[in-house]
């Protein structure tokens, strides 16, 4: 009798907003209302279609999209998505959410690299309201980032713009239990991060708020072992 | 007067009771819930030492009765909350709290702490009987065949005398103060087996993140004395250890382990081979036993 | 009636294991039962006949009293033995059926107050001794009616068939019987016989007041006396723990060793008084 194994959760060193892992999460504000129709594609060919009305009638301001259970049903194993807000799922892929509430796409499980469109379900071919491989004005992706070491992050959209720095270092033991601190805000402009050089510790939040197209890619530069016990 | 009497100095009965007390096992398995954690056991005990009087009342007095914990495994399961990835606010509420926050994954599960603590020595601190002579009979034996026909199919009649306790004082098992020691070390170890996929860098993070685990064990079974005194209280009242023992001396000490057993009738002559000559056997009838300062004396009578 | 130890004639309660780690006693009218049972599950240790009167118990002296158990087990109610040969009575041989049957057996410890010793054993009963009162009754087919039926061998000399030799001639019919009491006197001790303290018994005199002449009732008296005390040596033995102590398990074990309780502090030992025959063990505890 043990918890259920998640492998990917540590094997998972780099991040990319447009293939969407465990460790990320994409944030976009639906202002307009009306209904929406989105598609996921997944590894290995797989996709998927789900539905979002978004209503001045629904006080609702989050919904949250777990692009692994559109994609594939959830493995036995999988790990229980605490998901707080909630956001109304009417029947597995259809949604709610009210009008400038949010959208959150994340992954319960599974390898990752995902990516999620929408757009208006009465406009066909429709127009992009939201493309997680080019994210506007607007959106956040949220990244968790667990192995200390050093990285590198990069916007594929924005090529001439300078890479930022970030380090993840390993908690301090103290008297109690380690709680993280409270995420880092990292702007993306077409002229690169603000601020630039990043220092985290394992398992802090940073929040990439996208001011320009964005496709936020971080890598993992040189990791870091643990201290010794 | 009784035809025979029989007497056993204080000496004697205490060579007696060596033997049915050297002679005794017991064992249990058990399981239950408790709040937030299940439980289970499985123990086995024998008696070892011990002082022994002889008293007027017609009781034998035994003191300080050590009971050796042969097997003393146990295991507490319970809900680890682990750890959670993700959860944090990604914009705020302006009038304080979250207004949208990240989706988080929590790795836990169900996990278990097996425990040893086989060779403890716990005491049955008094324990009076008086004795109790008993005449079995097979309950298997058939209808309507000899004494001695009983005994070739080994289903004798016998007399038999029991202690039978009139008063047990059991003391509480009382734990080494290492335990905290050793629950630290299983805890870790449990976590360790059950994230045994998480790879070594990344124990220091899940360490910090689960913090002091003997706070974190006492935060979740809802601990608030002292490790050692939990502990003594899940054996002794949980898992009602005293109360074991209190029952196996009662029911199966003295109901199956008799200080004197023999069969009736009784053989006083061999028999030959072919049961030629048949043994030559005395029906001994209304066997008693009682016990004084001094010694314990039987009497009975031979039967017609 | 639960026993609390004895009280000396002082009037002071002792405990039976004063002086001893384990004490038995067995009263004389125990010991009458137990005599009883014995002649009852091994009838042909106290009954001897001929086989013509084993084989037809009816013609017994006295009826035999044996447990469901003896036929049941196929056991003989008699010992056989060979008939009793006519002294020069050769050609052809002549035996006589004879039986002989213990039938009562009686005893009494010290201070003897059930048996009437005679006069020639000199009472009264000495201490530490044991009286017993035992009724012998046996019976001789003396087959006179039966004679005619012997014919004398040929001599041998030339011209005669030599004789065909076999058995002798036993006649036939119902034993003439009689009984005789016999007393004995007795006392006790302890020997190790095949590793065990056994309860050894000794005969000191036996008298059959019927008997005269004098020489034959000495001799009369000597047979049984050898009779019952090799009876008792070979047949009858009592390892104390087995016979008085219910064999206590403990007593078995390897590192215990049983002996009888010496002189001082048991000035007799077993002890033959207050009507009980008395043991008294020690055991040592090695390691």
């Amino acid at each position: 009798m043990t918890p259920a194994p998640h492998p990917y959760i540590f094997a998972q060193t780099g991040l990319d907003s447009g293939a969407l892992t465990l460790l990320g999460t994409l944030v976009h504000k639906m202002t307009e209302p009306g209904e929406y129709r989105g598609t996921v594609s997944g590894p290995a060919g797989a996709s998927a279609v789900f539905y979002l009305t978004v209503t001045k009638e629904s006080a609702v301001n989050q919904v949250n999209i777990d692009l692994a259970a559109l994609t594939a049903p959830p493995s036995s194993g999988a790990a229980d998505c605490g998901c707080p807000g909630g956001g109304s799922s009417g029947g597995g892929n259809v949604f709610t959410v009210g009008q400038h509430g949010y959208a959150v796409f994340h992954l319960s499980g599974g390898a990752g690299g995902h990516a999620v469109r929408l757009g208006r379900a009465s406009a066909e071919p429709a127009a992009k309201a939201f493309d997680s491989t080019q994210l506007k004005d607007g959106d956040i992706f949220a990244a968790s980032l667990l192995r200390p070491g050093a990285y590198k992050v990069t916007n594929t959209l924005q090529k001439g713009a300078p890479a930022a720095d970030l380090t993840v270092a390993y908690p301090q033991a103290g008297k109690g239990a380690y709680t993280p601190p409270s995420p880092l805000r990292v702007e993306c402009t077409a002229q690169g991060f603000r601020p630039s050089k990043l220092e985290l510790t394992a398992m802090q939040g940073c929040l990439f708020v996208c001011a320009a197209p964005s496709r936020i890619v971080v890598e993992l530069v040189t990791a870091l072992d643990p201290p010794a016990s | 007067m009784s035809h025979i009497t029989v007497a056993a100095s204080a000496k004697a009965f205490e060579q007696m009771f060596a033997l049915i007390r050297d002679d005794f096992h017991f064992s249990k398995t058990d399981g239950g819930s408790w709040g937030p954690f299940t439980w289970s056991y499985d123990v086995a005990f024998h008696f070892q030492g011990g002082t022994l009087q002889l008293n007027n009342d017609g009781t034998v007095e035994i003191k300080h009765l050590d009971v050796v914990w042969d097997a003393l495994e146990f295991q507490v399961c319970f809900e680890l909350p682990g750890f959670c990835i993700g959860g944090f606010c990604i914009i705020p509420d302006p009038f304080d709290g979250c207004w949208v926050s990240a989706p988080k994954i929590c790795i836990g599960g169900p996990i278990c702490l097996p425990f040893d603590l086989s060779g403890l020595v716990s005491e049955v601190d008094d324990l009076k009987a008086n004795l109790l002579a008993q005449y079995w009979v097979d309950p298997t034996r058939p209808a309507g065949i000899s004494d001695l026909t009983a005994e070739f199919m080994a289903k004798s009649n016998e007399w038999k005398v029991f202690l039978n306790p009139v008063f047990v004082d059991v003391l509480p098992i009382d734990v080494p103060a290492t335990i905290e020691n050793i629950i630290q070390n299983v805890f870790e170890q449990a976590i360790e087996n059950a994230f045994s996929w998480v790879p070594g860098w990344a124990w220091s993070i899940i360490w910090a993140l689960l913090g002091p685990l003997l706070d974190l064990l006492k935060s979740i079974l809802g601990i608030v004395e002292d490790i050692q005194n939990w502990v003594e209280d899940l054996l002794n009242s949980i898992f009602n250890l005293v109360a074991l023992i209190e029952t196996a001396i009662a029911q199966d000490f003295a109901g199956a382990y008799p200080l004197i057993t023999f069969e009736d009738p009784y053989p006083i002559l061999d028999g030959g081979p072919g049961h030629n000559p048949i043994p030559v056997k005395i029906p001994i009838r209304n066997l008693a036993a009682t016990i004084d300062a001094a010694e314990m004396v039987i009497t009975a009578d031979i039967g017609t | 009636m639960i026993a609390i130890g004895f009280v000396q004639a002082w009037g002071r309660v002792m405990p039976y294991t004063s002086n001893c780690d384990l004490y038995a006693a067995v009263n004389e009218a125990g010991i009458n039962l137990v005599a009883l049972h014995v002649m009852r599950q091994r009838p042909s240790l106290v009954n001897y006949a001929t086989a013509a009167i084993a084989q037809d118990p009816e013609l017994a002296c006295v009826q035999v009293v044996a447990t469901p158990d003896v036929s049941l087990y196929d056991n003989p109610l008699f010992t056989t033995e060979p008939p009793l040969p006519l002294l020069g009575v050769e050609t052809p041989p002549v035996a006589l059926n004879y039986c002989a049957q213990l039938t009562k057996a009686e005893v009494d410890f010290y201070p003897g107050d059930i048996i009437t010793l005679p006069a020639e054993m000199n009472p009264p009963l000495a201490q530490q001794h044991f009286a017993m009162t035992a009724q012998l009754c046996a019976g001789l087919v003396c087959g006179w009616d039966e004679l005619g039926k012997v014919q004398p061998w040929p001599p041998q000399v030339a011209g005669f068939a030599p004789p065909q030799k076999g058995p002798p001639f036993v006649p036939s019919g119902r034993p003439t019987c009689f009984c005789l009491d016999a007393f004995v006197i007795g006392h006790v001790g302890i020997r190790q016989l095949f590793g065990f303290p056994t309860l050894s018994v000794s005969i000191d005199a036996v008298d059959v007041p019927e008997i005269a002449p004098p020489g034959m009732k000495a001799a009369l008296d000597c047979y049984l006396r050898d009779t019952i005390q090799l009876v008792l040596l070979e047949q009858l033995t009592f390892p104390l723990v087995h016979t008085f102590f219910f064999d206590f398990s403990f007593l078995s074990l390897p590192n215990i060793t049983v002996l009888p309780a010496p002189n001082p502090p048991v000035p007799n030992n077993p002890a033959i008084e207050d009507n009980q025959l008395k043991v008294f063990i020690d055991f040592e505890v090695g390691p």
